[in-house]
């Protein structure tokens, strides 16, 4: 009865809750403001990619900018053979790093996990089974049964065969990796871009050059076929990706670390290999 | 600054005068505290503005904002800033048994005090799912563009998210509280 009257009560209590913010004259001048900025940020960088496409812009990664140039996005490596050997199984996964490097002091490392795809619905309950055991966050998709982990003969299958599960890991230091990113990919062509990201600000909003010192991490997939890709940043500056294989998966993964102070990726382009522009992705409403 | 700019700029203050309460309230919702939802409700405007020609040529030029919106909380909370209950929003020492005389006032704090620790205890992204479907009164389909996910993943989110505020201590109580006050008046 009390369960009831609970989501009866729900919208008028959210009202009354919302009721609570005090309605603040609006901040049309710093928001119009800022906004100028964003999208003066926008213009530089196509300009930029204009200077690109004619071959005029050295791409320089973690380089000092000169006096009145913009700040440089931030350097990422990839190690060599950093891909494990063994190609990932149903129930244990392959990994790759995707990219390292250093912001705010910090040192920052990106890999992915990558389970291989079920082929029916007895491989989908053991790779369950095996998330499960190691310990991986399972998305939602996984989780939606009455029980955790999903049990066979009392859940629905959770998913369909036929799709490689992705995980990507973050470490900050060397301290434990934590998810920042999970989805699903087909082990062919018709696979779509997957772009996640975070911001790396060290210990959050501390000090008074926080906000200066913050980058933006960026890190994703771009499908088979894809053979060169790039991210501008909103203040012009671009990063060429390297491109990272991955046991388990067609296509690529990649890092990209933005320029200090919190600038914004603009758009992610990628190219096929015959130079030929192919489906990017755009960041605007990011 | 050339005439078009101008009316550009005419246009968004406009639709940013008009839709910042509604946002501001929304934003106090999905984060829990006054400054937060300011700073959240003006991120979605500047990105809206920078995205303006395709706001306006959107559909649904509220359902464009509302995305940006629920985008950016999205990545907030991954970023690692979580909002902060708001002073006395945990409930303690400010029972519903004082200032009868004032029941309708307390009434409506209790629902603050009760709903917003539990709202907040809430996965984002069931928060969103939550506040998409029961403030803004949306569809399940429109809540699934808003969090850019599929019908399926609103209606199991919304599902998990009333299952724990269902079993949230304060908010039983509350209800029950309500129940006998509203007992109270009829007699």
């Amino acid at each position: 009865m009390h369960d009831d009257a609970i989501d009866t009560a729900l919208p008028e209590r959210l009202a009354a809750t919302a009721d609570q913010v005090r309605i603040t004259p609006v901040p049309a001048t710093t928001v119009l403001r800022a906004a100028r900025r964003r999208r003066n940020g926008r213009r530089l960088a196509m300009g930029t990619a204009a200077l690109a496409a004619g071959g005029l812009l050295a791409a320089g990664l973690g380089v000092l900018p000169e006096a009145g140039e913009p700040r440089q996005p931030t350097t990422v490596v990839v190690p060599p053979a950093t891909s494990s050997p063994a190609g990932p199984g149903v129930t244990r996964p392959s990994n790759a790093v995707l990219g390292e490097g250093t912001a705010d002091g910090y040192r920052f490392r990106v890999e992915v996990d990558i389970w291989g795809a079920a082929a029916d619905e007895a491989d989908v309950w053991n790779q369950i089974r095996a998330m499960y055991e190691s310990d991986t966050e399972m998305p939602f998709e996984v989780e939606n049964g009455a029980n955790y982990p999903p049990v066979k003969g009392e859940d629905k299958l959770p998913y369909t065969p036929g799709k490689s599960w992705y995980y990507i890991y973050l470490s900050v230091d060397g301290n434990p990796r934590v998810p920042y990113g999970e989805g699903q990919i087909l082990t062919g062509r018709d696979d779509e871009i997957h772009v996640d990201g975070t911001n790396l600000d060290g210990n959050g909003n501390e000090g008074p050059d926080a906000e200066a010192r913050t980058v933006e991490l960026i890190f994703g997939y771009v499908p088979e076929g894809i053979d060169r890709a790039e991210i501008t940043w909103e203040n012009g500056t671009v990063s060429k990706l390297e491109l990272v294989e991955a046991a388990g998966s067609t296509g690529h993964w990649f890092t990209a670390a933005g320029p200090e102070g919190g600038v914004d990726p603009d758009e992610l382009r990628t190219y096929d290999r015959n130079g030929k522009p192919a489906e990017g992705y755009d960041f605007t409403d990011w | 600054m050339t005439a078009e700019q101008s009316e550009r700029d005419a246009d968004f203050q406009g639709f940013m005068a008009s839709r910042w309460p509604r946002l501001l309230r929304t934003a106090y919702l999905l984060t829990g505290e006054q400054h937060a939802a300011e700073d959240l409700a003006q991120t979605a405007l500047e990105r809206a503005y920078v995205a303006w020609r395709r706001v306006t040529q959107a559909e649904d030029p509220d359902a464009y904002v509302r995305r940006i919106l629920v985008n950016a909380h999205t990545r907030r909370f991954r970023n690692g800033r979580r909002a902060e209950l708001p002073n006395g929003a945990t409930g303690g020492g400010q029972g519903p048994r004082q200032q009868a005389e004032a029941r309708d006032r307390i009434a409506q704090t209790d629902d603050r005090l009760a709903l917003l620790p539990a709202l907040l205890a809430l996965p984002p992204r069931q928060r969103q799912a939550v506040v998409l479907r029961y403030w803004e009164d949306l569809s399940v389909d429109e809540a699934a563009a808003a969090m850019g996910c599929s019908t399926g993943t609103i209606k199991s989110q919304t599902a998990k998210a009333l299952a724990k505020l269902r079993r949230s201590p304060a908010l039983k109580q509350q209800t029950a509280d309500t129940g006998e006050r509203a007992g109270g008046t009829e007699r």
